[in-house]
């Protein structure tokens, strides 16, 4: 009896406490929503209006119509799209030629690899920056895209998961005659999709929330990305929360949509990225 | 027939790792090499590249602006990883106690972090303003003091802070409740029969094999913090302008990114980049270096 009962009080303390956790956790998202149906009034009246008098969507029509968000988006959705997926070629093609190949210098190439990897990208910046402009991609959609395509974290994770498969089946698809390019993309890669989906779950989120590079990529509009215009946003209307939120809504929603449904890869790759580092 | 074979196999594994290799060679290995070059040269941008030997550290040295930023690098991060980090631990523990609603708990902790930090800047630049903010209006109820936490030099480290660790927790609880779950309970089973106290269980169990992980954490948090910047960048606002404000709270990468896109002073940018990449090199050296202290690997 007595070893339940502090069993219950440690039970009550812990999802006390956790709930508390989830609040703080949860507030500014339901902030941001609730203000974002707001007026401008509304926003800033003392004491504080908890909700909007009337729920309409003005400021998600201005935020997307007048402030040409609607163009911001369909740009961020290209950039994330093309950049995830060439990225995931890109490493998994090397992936694969690292975990089941040999050939010479394959120690050195990986190594040099992983030595880039480890350099902060800040550093290499400013030259990325002068050898798009140099190759005239200043505001285009190949500078957002391909100085980003070469993911050398991409490529070592899923070597890692290729090293795991077992060789028979390299050998069954040898004896098969298969070339190597169908012994990748119809044999192995399908093996791996759970941890694939796990490592696109998070490149996809990385691409869509990155502001340095395109900041640095683009300068007038015409291929300027949400992060970007949010940044802008808040430079020129910083006081205009009801916008500001409308469009914080816009930018965080369709991750807010993958994360529900692939939470379970969100937090698969994350917890397995933090194991295997 | 052997050597032809292995002839095919060398041809296609070229062909297949080409891409990143190519790649990585444009983007990555020249880049850093040509940035440790323009540390040494005086450059707008534009015009002529001029050699100038170590002229860039130097007036780093003398700049009182590179001095904030160092200072600001380093109280942000020394503020931000311990918090974080005891948070998380907290947070994980609670979470790996068999509770039913471990799950959903998860998934809210998670949310901060799949937000882009530019959303996460501005949320908290209006939950965090002195007058209509929720902080501030929550603080007042309680009668407790209302800084100016955007406003007040001495406060906007506090708020950057503040934002860093909510939107922190999450994944470093999640990637430590991983940890503690390849902890094999039969060891708390024998460690609660031999009447150990909760404390001296964390001591003894739960930290020596949950430290390969906490190493890897720090390791990986004190470089995310020594290299902020969109939180940063986004929080500060009229960031243009200048002012207390922006002293208090620029940091390394901040004046990188200032010094070669607002004033053109590319050699200047490019040698704080080394010294951002010297220090964060030195620091994650020590720290493998101490790891042997207290890092236990099965």
């Amino acid at each position: 009896m007595n070893k339940k009962s502090r069993e219950l009080r440690e039970k009550i303390i812990s999802y006390t406490i956790l709930t508390l956790g989830a609040v703080v956790m949860l507030v500014p998202f339901l902030w941001m929503i609730l203000t974002s149906f707001k007026t401008y009034a509304e926003t800033v009246k003392i004491p504080i209006q908890w909700l909007p008098s009337v729920w309409n969507l003005n400021n998600y029509r201005e935020v997307l119509v007048k402030l040409d968000f609607v163009r911001y988006y369909g740009n961020t959705i290209l950039v994330t799209v093309i950049t995830t997926s060439l990225m995931l070629f890109i490493g998994s093609l090397s992936a694969f030629a690292f975990a089941r190949m040999n050939f010479p210098l394959k120690n050195l190439l990986f190594y040099m690899l992983l030595t880039v990897f480890m350099v902060p990208s800040q550093m290499t910046m400013i030259p990325k920056y002068l050898i798009i402009t140099k190759l005239k991609w200043v505001d285009s959609l190949k500078a957002l895209v391909i100085p980003n395509l070469f993911s050398v974290y991409t490529m070592f994770m899923l070597r890692q998961f290729f090293a795991s498969l077992p060789r028979e089946l390299e050998d069954a698809g040898k004896i098969d005659g298969c070339s190597y390019f169908r012994l990748y993309w119809n044999i192995e890669m399908p093996l791996c999709k759970s941890s694939i989906v796990a490592i696109t779950v998070l490149n996809v989120l990385w691409c869509w929330n990155d502001l340095l590079w395109p900041l640095i990529a683009t300068s007038s509009d015409k291929m300027r990305v949400l992060s970007v215009a949010m940044a802008t946003l808040q430079g020129q209307h910083g006081t205009q929360y009801q916008l500001l939120m409308a469009a914080g809504v816009l930018a965080v929603i369709p991750m807010i949509i993958i994360y529900i449904f692939g939470q379970k890869y969100f937090i698969e790759g994350v917890a397995f990225s933090g194991l295997k580092g | 027939m052997r050597k032809r074979k292995f002839k095919q196999e060398w041809f296609w594994a070229y062909v297949f790792i080409a891409p990143m290799v190519i790649g990585t060679l444009i983007f990555g290995i020249v880049p850093i090499l040509y940035s440790a070059g323009l540390s040494l040269m005086k450059w707008d941008g534009l015009g002529e590249k001029t050699f100038n030997g170590l002229t860039n550290f130097v007036n780093l040295m003398k700049d009182e602006k590179f001095r904030y930023e160092i200072r600001n690098t380093l109280v942000y991060t020394i503020a931000v990883v311990p918090i974080t980090l005891m948070l998380s631990l907290g947070v994980a523990n609670l979470l790996n106690k068999g509770l039913q609603a471990t799950g959903f708990f998860r998934v809210i902790y998670f949310l901060p972090n799949i937000v882009m930090p530019v959303a996460v800047a501005m949320v908290w630049r209006f939950l965090l303003n002195s007058k209509v903010g929720l902080v501030n209006v929550f603080l007042r109820v309680l009668h407790l003091p209302t800084p100016g936490w955007i406003s007040d030099p001495k406060y906007i480290m506090a708020s950057l802070v503040i934002i860093s660790v909510w939107s922190g927790v999450g994944y470093n609880a999640i990637i430590m409740l991983a940890g503690l779950q390849g902890i094999s309970p039969s060891l708390y089973e024998s460690a609660r029969l031999d009447g150990a106290s909760s404390i001296r269980i964390f001591w003894k169990i739960t930290f020596p094999l949950l430290s390969p992980t906490l190493f890897f954490l720090t390791t990986m948090s004190i470089m995310n913090s020594m290299r902020a910047f969109d939180i940063i960048y986004t929080f500060i606002g009229k960031a243009d302008q200048g002012g207390p404000i922006v002293d208090a709270s620029r940091t390394v990468v901040f004046g990188i990114y200032d010094k070669a896109f607002k004033f053109l002073n590319m050699g200047g940018a490019s040698a704080e980049a080394m010294i951002l990449f010297f220090m964060i090199a030195v620091i994650t050296v020590v720290q493998f270096k101490l790891q042997d202290k207290w890092v236990f690997y099965e």
